[in-house]
């Protein structure tokens, strides 16, 4: 009975935000056996390249393409990522820390809570506050270089090159070093971004608010899926969408 | 006893891989220990159930140990763990287990060992079955396809991109293949034709110098000056503009132009040329429409059939070729009506309906007689038609 409910439930759901899909491009959903294991938590992440893909979840990071998990016991990671060596790096407690054989090893200690993390170029990160007005910083592991601090906070950012993309409730900017701050979008009174994701060969931006995932390219913007959202990556020149509230991974290809 | 000293090593061990260490470590090697298993970790399955608790350790427990250069403590901690464990072993010989035993033990260990790799592999089996059962999503198509001038297109050129993968031949070439950007480093060269940012001030950001983060057990962030960029504000314009106080341009305006011509009859200047600016900017289709029913509305109580006639073909001059709608501009504001300009665009049976258009002013009669005959040009209804045979 209780199942019976909230499938009507759902069917309500997806019948009140049709899913709408950009022409020249599929939609694929992971099967529900698989998505249906995951353990969601809203401000999911997701992290896809040849080392797998992998989401953040309520008590773990789970790889999705092969059966697998990075934390032997569960913990809440607020955010993580994947060095190139294919390690996650994920911060717990507002510790910054490398997942080694099941095991989180606690590293250097955030300035302030609420921190998120992102792959960089040549194996660096970027990390950054979503939460709050912070400096965004650049760690290799060892040196740490301050980048900049927005005055806003910075809900969402990717690298590409050796410069940034991040998003602000008052657009979307572009960073490189010794270059004045460039605004690539303004968004003023526009949902609020959940995640970015640049295709690096050209550069083009995936903007992922909760319900629509944009293309931003030659300063349009596009939708090019509505009615889902979420965390979003590019690879493999596909664009994955973890929808928390839909619960289910979608992948979005062009024809 | 044996505990204690299990206990002890482990301790001595933990103190050569403590978490920092680990970090530098794997970032001073360019990100993969020679020790580390790369793109396959040894993750434990989340959807084996239950069960899936005893096969992921199994294999964990035969990870390789660690290759590195032993620390000093960790060479200490060995020879006090050797000479102990050599004391245990020398004070219990009498306690060593029945060869048959052991024999059992290692038999009943590769069994489950076994089993586990079996249940693993079901899994995995059953992973791969339910990837390839990845379901196609029903989605409501939108069909303003002309309208996405990037959203496909540009998704689409990147089909042909090489994609770096991991080579896993080797230890060696995995690590080289690993350290290598993900996206060729060229990446950024797209970037500024692409997003063409709009800079925000003049000053360019300096990122701060480059500073170990923790040294001796103390980590210090880097301070940040904020960014004191304005944003240029967005206008929303909200009162209208007068376009009749916009200057006459010193080149002939057709829509100048015709406002004169109509305005020598017609007292509500204003009202009509907003109508003809208008008119100029929509659709032909939606022009052809209003120009009609406007068209009709002027008919039914003006004098002016005539040249509103012209304002639609002038108008759809405009819309085919500017330079031919300022030749017929000026014509119809001179003197000369007599010498009609020669046009290029128009279809040829709208020549001769200009010229007599105007000239044959003698009879509303006959004006409506030419437009009924060319109504594939004007493609107009024969309500237009008959509104105009019953005028007087």
């Amino acid at each position: 009975m209780k199942y019976l409910i909230i499938s009507i439930l759902f069917s309500l759901l997806s019948y009140a935000s049709p899913i709408e899909l950009a022409p020249k491009l599929t939609l694929n959903s992971m099967p529900k056996a698989l998505v249906d294991k995951i353990d969601w938590c809203q401000n999911t992440q997701l992290h896809v390249d040849a080392n797998g893909l992998w989401i953040l979840s309520q008590t773990n990071l789970l790889r999705l393409d092969k059966p697998g998990k990075a934390l032997m016991a569960p913990l809440h990671a607020t955010s993580f990522s994947l060095t190139k060596s294919g390690h996650p790096i994920a911060i717990i407690d507002d510790r910054l820390g490398l997942i080694r054989h099941g095991i989180f090893l606690p590293g250097p200690k955030l300035p302030d809570t609420g921190y998120s993390l992102v792959q960089g170029q040549n194996d660096t990160l970027y990390v950054y506050n979503p939460q709050k007005i912070a400096p965004i910083y650049r760690f290799d592991g060892q040196t740490i270089r301050s980048i900049a601090q927005p005055n806003q906070p910075v809900l969402a950012l990717s690298a590409l090159g050796d410069g940034i993309v991040f998003a602000t409730k008052e657009g979307i900017f572009a960073l490189q070093e010794n270059k004045p701050l460039a605004l690539v979008m303004p968004l003023s009174e526009f949902e609020p971004i959940t995640s970015l994701a640049v295709n690096p060969q050209t550069a083009e931006i995936f903007v992922g608010t909760p319900h629509t995932v944009y293309s931003l390219n030659a300063n349009v913007m596009v939708p090019l899926v509505s009615g889902i959202g979420g965390a979003i990556a590019f690879y493999d020149n596909r664009l994955w969408i973890a929808d928390a509230s839909l619960r289910q991974v979608y992948i979005v290809t062009p024809q | 006893m044996k505990r204690f000293i299990f206990c002890l090593s482990l301790w001595l061990a933990s103190q050569t891989l403590d978490a920092e260490s680990a970090l530098q470590q794997l970032y001073d090697a360019g990100g993969s220990p020679p020790e580390v298993p790369m793109p396959q970790l040894k993750t434990q399955p989340y959807n084996s159930g239950s069960s899936s608790t005893a096969p992921s350790q199994t294999p964990r427990s035969t990870s390789p140990k660690p290759s590195r250069a032993p620390s000093p403590a960790a060479t200490v901690g060995a020879t006090v763990f050797g000479a102990l464990l050599e004391s245990v072993l020398f004070d219990a010989p009498s306690n060593e287990p029945d060869p048959e035993t052991l024999r059992q033990q290692e038999e009943q260990q590769r069994q489950a060992q076994e089993a586990a790799k079996r249940q693993e592999q079901e899994a995995q089996k059953q992973h791969q079955n339910l990837m390839h059962s990845f379901k196609s999503v029903p989605v409501v198509t939108t069909t303003t396809e002309t309208t996405t001038p990037s959203s496909g297109l540009s998704f689409k050129t990147a089909q042909t991109l090489k994609e770096t993968k991991i080579d896993t031949s080797s230890d060696e070439a995995m690590r080289e293949s690993a350290s290598r950007p993900f996206d060729g480093g060229a990446s950024h060269t797209a970037l500024p034709a692409t997003w063409k940012p709009y800079p925000l001030g003049k000053t360019p950001v300096s990122f701060s110098k480059p500073s170990i983060l923790c040294q001796n057990k103390t980590c210090t962030w880097p301070k940040v000056t904020p960014l004191n960029a304005t944003l240029p504000k967005a206008t929303v314009r909200h009162t209208p503009i007068n376009l009749s106080q916009i200057g006459i341009p010193t080149a002939p305006n057709p829509s100048m132009l015709l406002k004169t011509i109509l305005t020598s009859k017609e007292q509500d200047a204003t009202q009509f040329y907003v109508i003809l600016n208008r008119l100029s900017y929509l659709g032909k289709e939606i022009g052809k429409e209003l120009v009609t029913s406007i068209a009709m509305k002027l008919l039914e109580s003006t004098p002016v059939g005539e040249k509103i006639a012209l304002m639609k073909e002038v108008h759809d001059l405009a819309t085919n070729d500017m330079e031919d709608a300022n030749k017929v501009a000026l014509w119809l504001g001179s003197t000369q009506i007599d010498q009609p300009p020669e046009i290029t665009s128009l279809a040829e049976d709208a020549k001769p309906f200009l010229i007599r258009g105007i000239s044959a002013s003698e009879s509303f009669e006959k004006l409506s007689e030419l437009i009924s005959d060319t109504n594939d040009v004007f493609d107009m209804s024969a309500k237009f038609s008959d509104i105009i045979k019953n005028m007087p």
